[in-house]
């Protein structure tokens, strides 16, 4: 922008908003429009997670996961058992109730919203699988009784930087053993 | 409805402000929908159902034991079931004159944690189609291939589970569709889970957009806003109550307001808190005095809300007591709305129509009481009734008028509804009524006049049933003696205060009945006696109880995501001390002193009552509440306090210095006060030992 075009334009600005008054009013108007344009697309993105929680549920694979079962960067905190093979997870925890055995720390590369999707089997015991970010849960599936463990979450995302999926033991009896099939997760932007 | 202020000079300014106004009625147009989409769910709490014949048998764990079924219809076609011991099975039969149509089954288990349910059991003992009912599973719903005429539920006990129960099912019913049973239908985002809508995301988001009509209502032009004020603020008032409802009694992760009254309220000892009113309000529709359930006229209450429950009834319905607790709800709901509108007209006459605006929606806003059915639920209305009085009044003056008679008999009329309601606003009506009319003395009239009509035409009538007269309660007592609980303290009588501590307690040490004014004179003169006798105890009383106030308790009821979206990022302390500053200077500056002095009368005639007497963990407080927002917010919107701070600049800081520095300092007294067993326990005056209250754990 040339010196005379920038100039037209910071008298054009200068007389627009003259009063404190009118620049106050600027301001409500996009602090209005944030506050109404933020809540709806919150609303519809998370219905948007949720009908595709349904699909899912109904038997669906959704396409397209950021994050798979195997390209997860995983950590752990001394389950007994812990190995990925063949896009497969084979878990067995240590004895001490609730405590966090496996996690992914992941970038949220400016997502809005995240959905997991997983499906495990528990062999002993019981799990918990969810999502973390600023120290809170955000989501999470539970089971304590053995059997098929499979299910689709989804939560809105704060501001934070990274958030961080867990695979807890839930037996406050001690330890358990599963084998995941599948973890498939989503980030939204 | 929104225009253009016609102080903006520059386009730009003019375009912001029409696009604020835009967004004030979007924002306000969801806020009321968002409330009004919520009516039938808390009220009604299903859609109807297919109507049946419903009859019970049940067979008792103890076979010694003799079993029946309670049977209360929440509302057509649906019911709650409950057995009156502990059950191992109970049989329904059903019938119906077009059966057919009995496609789905609603249920949903309270008691045990686990039942089994056979649809159809067969007489030569072989099994129909079964389900298993979890109690944590919430509302469910069966489907059934053919219309049952016999359901059997069995308790499914395991060996090391918990104690036998009497099976109880909040809600059975046949429908002939599953729509409105498991979720409410929304035109948009209509997968979203009820409990994280209701409870979590709507809320918090119309908590957003009520903030920011507070913000945005300034720059809208008074001559558009200030019209359509009273009507929007009483139906805005009227959603925010639902919405809030909505997050308590939904009947689709909770129970609804019908199941949660049939599972308690309504079958507890008449006389209770939540169902003293109902039984006064239904017996009086059946042409049996304000009593209880048998025939006791109570003790310990006005009669106005008992008569308030009974118009509840006469407007919405009174079949049943159920039927009088829900149409009080709905009584309170619309109450509190047209109170809020009624006060936003008034308020229009003395304050800026942004701040009249901000007012309301911060009153709609707060925790509300209008889901129980006690008395302390309508106060916060009659209170803004007060309130909305005093402002015409105080309209009349500045402008240099005569008061007319009308005037003062609004605002004294308001004041004989709260004490009709309850007796605690006689202090600050009298001293109310006093700096009213000091110099038109004969005014007085007004409110003796209607005091002893109130007073005398409940104490005419609770003599035909008691035997000593009185115009108002003879309570007094039993609140003073309960309000010694409710501090921290090695008393003995520190534990949970109930009436029949309270009565076993006079029974003990006095020949009078608790109930009677003999003993409530016993009762009010030593207690009277024991703050003599411990005066560190009674200053303990007084302090711990005043911050429990100022901490928040001045704006009672079960806040939801709607008030913890604010109070969640802003202690409530802080937000009373900024009110309490706000107040403050205007005092000490002399902006519309008078009238916040007046507007403001329940926090300095009302509050420190609870500080002496039994406070209930806040639930009494509701006006204070109100009284502080109306009292501190408006001038925050009016030129002239700016003013009268710039010239007053000393005053000024020296109010927000001792508020602030009230603010640091209250709870570290506080906790030296809790700590100091040499204070709290010293006895320099009375001897201890002539106390029947002196009795240490």
């Amino acid at each position: 922008m040339d010196r005379r075009a920038r100039g037209l334009l910071l008298r054009l600005l200068g007389g627009a908003l003259d009063r404190r008054a009118d620049a106050a009013a600027i301001a409500t108007a996009c602090l209005g429009f944030w506050v109404l344009w933020s809540t709806y697309s919150q609303l519809s993105m998370l219905a948007w997670q949720y009908d595709r929680i349904e699909l899912a549920r109904s038997g669906a694979i959704l396409p397209n996961p950021d994050y798979e079962l195997a390209t997860l960067p995983w950590q752990t905190a001394h389950p007994h058992v812990f190995d990925v093979t063949d896009g497969r997870m084979t878990l067995v925890t240590n004895a001490e109730p609730f405590a966090y055995q496996a996690f992914a720390i992941l970038d949220r590369n400016g997502a809005r919203g995240v959905d997991v999707q997983f499906d495990a089997t528990i062999e002993s015991g019981g799990a918990t699988v969810g999502l973390l970010q600023d120290g809170k849960w955000i989501a999470s599936s539970s089971s304590h009784r053995p059997g098929r463990f499979a299910d689709i979450n989804a939560a809105l995302l704060g501001s934070a930087r990274s958030i961080t999926l867990v695979i807890a033991n839930n037996n406050p009896a001690g330890e358990s053993a599963l084998r995941f099939d599948a973890i498939r997760l989503y980030l939204r932007k | 409805m929104i225009g253009i202020a016609p102080s903006s000079r520059s386009w730009l300014g003019r375009i912001g402000r029409a696009v604020v106004g835009v967004e004030l009625v979007i924002a306000v147009a969801v806020i009321i929908y968002a409330g009004l989409h919520d009516v039938d769910a808390v009220f009604s709490g299903s859609p109807p159902g297919i109507p049946a014949r419903i009859a019970a048998s049940c067979r008792a764990i103890d076979s010694a034991a003799s079993c029946s079924v309670v049977i209360d219809e929440l509302n057509p076609g649906r019911y709650r079931v409950a057995t009156s011991v502990a059950a191992a099975s109970m049989t329904i039969d059903l019938s119906a004159d077009r059966p057919e149509r009995w496609r789905y089954l609603l249920s949903r288990v309270s008691q045990p944690n686990q039942l089994r349910l056979e649809l159809d059991p067969l007489d030569d003992g072989t099994h129909g189609d079964a389900v298993t009912l979890n109690e944590s599973a919430g509302r469910t719903v069966t489907d059934v291939h053919s219309a049952p005429a016999r359901l059997w539920l069995t308790s499914q006990l395991v060996s090391d589970g918990p104690q036998p129960t009497p099976i109880v099912l909040d809600e059975l019913g046949l429908f002939d569709s599953r729509d409105r049973l498991l979720s409410d239908p929304r035109p948009i985002f209509s997968s979203i889970p009820p409990l994280r809508y209701h409870t979590m995301l709507l809320p918090r988001a119309i908590a957003a957009m009520c903030l920011f009509t507070v913000i945005a209502a300034p720059l809208v032009s008074g001559r558009l806003l200030k019209p359509a004020t009273p009507i929007v603020l009483a139906a805005l008032c009227f959603s925010l109550c639902l919405i809030d409802l909505t997050a308590w009694f939904s009947p689709y992760f909770t129970r609804d307001l019908r199941t949660v009254f049939a599972g308690g309220a309504v079958h507890d000892t008449p006389g209770s808190n939540l169902n003293g009113g109902l039984w006064q309000g239904f017996n009086l529709l059946q042409g049996k005095g304000l009593t209880l359930d048998d025939g006791v006229v109570p003790w310990e209450r006005m009669p106005g809300y008992g008569l308030f429950c009974s118009l509840a009834g006469a407007l919405f319905g009174h079949r049943t007591l159920l039927d009088v607790a829900m149409s009080t709800v709905w009584l309170q709901v619309l109450f509190y709305s047209a109170s809020l509108g009624v006060f936003a007209w008034a308020a229009g006459l003395v304050f800026p129509p942004a701040a009249v605006w901000a007012v309301g929606v911060l009153i709609a806003w707060l925790p509300k009481e209008v889901g129980l059915t006690q008395v302390d639920a309508v106060i916060a209305p009659v209170a803004l009734l007060i309130l909305a009085a005093l402002c015409v009044r105080s309209r009349i003056v500045r402008d240099g008028r005569a008061v007319p008679v009308g005037a003062d008999l609004a605002v004294h009329l308001a004041f004989a509804l709260w004490f009709a309601m309850r007796p605690d606003v006689l202090p600050g009506w009298v001293i109310v009524a006093l700096v009213l009319h000091w110099r038109h003395w004969r005014r007085l009239l007004i409110p003796v006049a209607l005091f002893l009509a109130i007073g005398t035409a409940w104490g005419t009538y609770k003599a035909q049933h008691h035997r000593d007269f009185s115009l108002t309660t003879t309570s007094a007592g039993a609140s003073l003696f309960c309000g010694l609980y409710e501090v921290p303290s090695r008393f003995r009588f520190a534990m949970a205060c109930t009436d029949e501590t309270y009565f076993d307690w006079v029974r003990q040490h006095s020949p009078y009945i608790a109930q009677s004014a003999a003993g409530n004179s016993f009762a009010t003169r030593e207690v009277l006696k024991f703050w003599l006798t411990y005066p560190g105890h009674f200053v303990v009383m007084v302090y711990h109880k005043m911050m429990q106030a100022l901490d928040g308790d001045i704006w009672p009821g079960f806040p939801t995501q709607l008030q913890v979206f604010v109070f969640g990022a802003i202690r409530r302390y802080s937000l009373v001390m900024a009110l309490l500053a706000s107040l403050a200077v205007s005092l000490a500056v002399g902006h519309e002193r008078r009238r916040t002095l007046l507007l403001s009368w329940p926090l300095w005639l009302d509050a420190p009552l609870f500080w002496i007497m039994f406070a209930s963990l806040g639930r009494f407080y509701s006006a204070v509440g109100i009284s502080l927002v109306v009292a501190a917010v408006p001038p925050l919107f009016e030129t002239p306090f700016y003013a009268s701070i710039a010239a007053r600049p000393w005053r000024a800081a020296s109010a927000l210095g001792g508020v602030c520095l009230f603010a640091l300092a209250a709870w570290p007294v506080h906790r030296w006060l809790l700590n100091n067993d040499a204070f709290h326990y010293w006895t320099p005056l009375l001897d201890p030992s002539a106390s029947p209250l002196n009795l240490f754990k």
